[in-house]
């Protein structure tokens, strides 16, 4: 007994020298856990390290509080933060972010210019849009917004996402506004109010506005609902597991990811972790993701080389483009706190 | 000063540090953003949502208390009356949902009330209903597992004052004529109320601060004040709003809790003197 308790104090402390021996060859991402950290420890950290030695783990669950707690206390707990639209331009406006060096992230110049922000590298895209079970809609169900919104045609239940961004741009769509017109209709005079006048429409059958990915899912599963406003890559993941769900990028919401650095860590640690940046524009680590999870990343190069029946359950994909509309966030961020009021007010009516 | 005195200490250094010093801080926020400001107290009552949303949340929390009571009350009896033997099982038993995460309790009432759930099935093969009755993302349900969450609470601050009556007392007032019902109203409820006054007190502190269960089962209004704090935290790292919505909700929890001991001490003095 005293021999295999000498044996784990021992080793606990070999172990602890040795992991503050490589503590500088690590850096943290505060991101997402579960599949995707997954996928992306397949796709990317495995090639990542054998390159160039790094040593990259997760801090889970970002939180744009926290990053405000952390850098108002000037530490670097995490070298990256997953953010999105909206907290990414908060998080700018704040000064939490430092800038970010495209030298080390791009330095050969394949993803467009669009995608590198001066504070946040977008690293994916992701797509909300019309799904169902094909066993709710015997004869075909909605294929657009039109008729999502359409309960005579296509009886049932919905369930749509607690958000005001994105709700209003698909009452939009419904009213026969293109997706690429819907934020000129939005910042007309008007524009506002007709969205939530066409959100009336389709309220009473919203069962339940979801709050987190993963309800949409189970509430398609489960038949809760006859047709769900969800996320491309867990619909792909549902339909992967077996379930017979149809979904379309018709009018769907094409969103992406972003990638920021604290401005709290030193530039040393921002340039180890601009790294692992890297690690995203490099083609052919980003294939193997894109084949993993239909999040693809805006890597130029990666869409050739993936088969083009697959191609088509990507939200980044030329056709899939056209139908959908894409987050403007200059929009969001001169409205977002009114326009959440209002939303929740509406839901509350 | 005693020596004993001093026990107390580090509990209330403690107390202090992590209690007394954030409130003040919270106080500081709501009025000091970072000068001087009404501007969130404005906000607040200038909007119907933040006072619908309060309101909300005080029913949801009154009733959630009220339901843990009416089934708590009488299982607490159930378990101090019977054989000594079996009490610590049935404790055990009572605790035992306290082991499993709140988020999968919550999941776990989709698999039971689902379209597709226990109970819609049940009744559609025995031939009850032809259709599936919608009983999930209701304020019903909201109901359901913020009790199922706080019902042990009830049960064991109950069975803790229960046991402290003194079954004397109770056949005293028999033999002097009162009736089961009466002996029970007028000596064994007064005696073991103080139980029930404080679990009820635990639960609807605990429910004021409920979000993330009445966001998962509830429906489309079930939003608890909860909800917009984490919102202006986490969405806006607007915390001078959060903490004045969240300085109100601490008010209007003391102020009902506040209120319900006063009413209650007045009440069962009353019968006790009568």
């Amino acid at each position: 007994m005293k021999k295999i308790l000498k044996f784990i104090i021992s080793f606990t402390f070999i172990s602890f020298f040795l992991t503050a021996n490589v503590n500088a060859e690590t850096i943290y991402v505060n991101g997402y856990g579960g599949t995707t950290w997954e996928n992306i420890t397949k796709a990317f950290l495995g090639p990542l390290k054998a390159k160039t030695g790094l040593d990259v783990d997760l801090v889970p669950d970002p939180s744009l509080a926290k990053l405000a707690a952390m850098v108002s206390a000037n530490k670097c707990d995490y070298e990256i933060i997953e953010l999105e639209g909206a907290t990414y331009i908060l998080a700018v406006e704040k000064g939490l972010l430092q800038e970010i060096n495209y030298d080390i992230v791009d330095p050969n110049n394949i993803v467009a210019d669009s995608h590198k922000k001066k504070f946040g590298y977008e690293f994916v895209a992701f797509s909300e849009i019309i799904a169902y079970r094909n066993d709710q809609f015997p004869n075909g169900g909605p294929t657009n917004m039109a008729e999502f919104w359409d309960v005579e045609k296509f009886p049932g239940a919905r369930t749509m996402h607690d958000r005001v961004v994105g709700s209003l741009e698909f009452a939009l769509e419904a009213d026969g506004v293109a997706p690429s017109d819907v934020y000129k209709v939005l910042s007309s005079p008007g524009g506002i109010d007709r969205a939530f006048k066409k959100l009336d429409e389709i309220k009473p059958h919203v069962v339940k506005f979801w709050s987190s990915g993963a309800e949409p899912i189970q509430m398609i599963a489960d038949g809760e609902v006859a047709a769900a406003i969800a996320w491309n890559g867990r619909l792909q993941a549902m339909a992967n597991e077996g379930v017979d769900v149809f979904y379309t990028f018709q009018d769907g919401n094409l969103d992406s990811g972003i990638y920021s650095i604290p401005s709290s860590c030193s530039k040393e640690s921002a340039d180890t972790a601009a790294l692992y940046l890297n690690a995203w524009t490099t083609p052919e680590w980003a294939v193997v993701w894109a084949k993993l999870m239909p999040y693809p990343p805006f890597t130029g190069g990666v869409a050739e080389q993936l088969d083009p029946e697959y191609a088509k359950l990507l939200p980044t994909t030329p056709e899939n483009v056209a139908m959908q509309h894409q987050t403007d966030w200059t929009f969001w961020h001169a409205n977002y706190e009114s326009l959440n009021e209002r939303w929740k007010e509406w839901t509350l009516e | 000063m005693k020596k004993e005195h001093l026990l107390i200490l580090p509990a209330l250094l403690l107390t202090i540090l992590i209690i007394i010093f954030p409130i003040f801080e919270l106080l500081k926020s709501s009025f000091f953003d970072p000068d001087f400001t009404l501007r969130h107290l404005e906000k607040f009552f200038s909007k119907t949502l933040y006072i619908e949303v309060l309101f909300n949340t005080v029913k949801i929390s009154l009733f959630s208390t009220l339901f843990c009571f009416i089934l708590g009350y009488p299982s607490a009896y159930f378990i101090a009356h019977s054989n000594k033997r079996f009490r610590g099982y049935f404790l055990f038993l009572i605790l035992l949902p306290f082991w499993v995460s709140i988020l999968i309790r919550s999941y776990s009432w989709m698999t039971v009330l689902g379209i597709e759930g226990v109970i819609n099935t049940t009744l559609i093969y025995l031939g009850v209903i032809d259709q599936p009755i919608r009983m999930l993302y209701t304020t019903g349900t909201v109901y359901l597992a913020m009790v199922q969450i706080m019902l042990p609470i009830m049960i064991l601050t109950c069975y803790g004052s229960m046991l402290r009556v003194e079954e004397d007392y109770v056949k005293a007032a028999r033999i002097l004529g009162a009736g089961p019902i009466q002996a029970f109203y007028k000596v064994y409820f007064p005696l073991s109320f103080p139980g029930a006054a404080s679990g009820s007190i635990i639960i609807f502190i605990l429910s004021m601060g409920f979000f993330i269960t009445p966001a998962l089962v509830g429906g489309k209004k079930d939003i608890m004040i909860g909800n917009l704090i984490n919102f202006q935290i986490n969405q806006l790292l607007n915390w001078g709003f959060a903490s004045f919505i969240g300085l109100v909700l601490l008010i209007v929890t003391l102020v009902i809790v506040l209120l319900f001991v006063y009413l209650t001490r007045f009440k069962i003095e009353n019968r006790i003197g009568g």
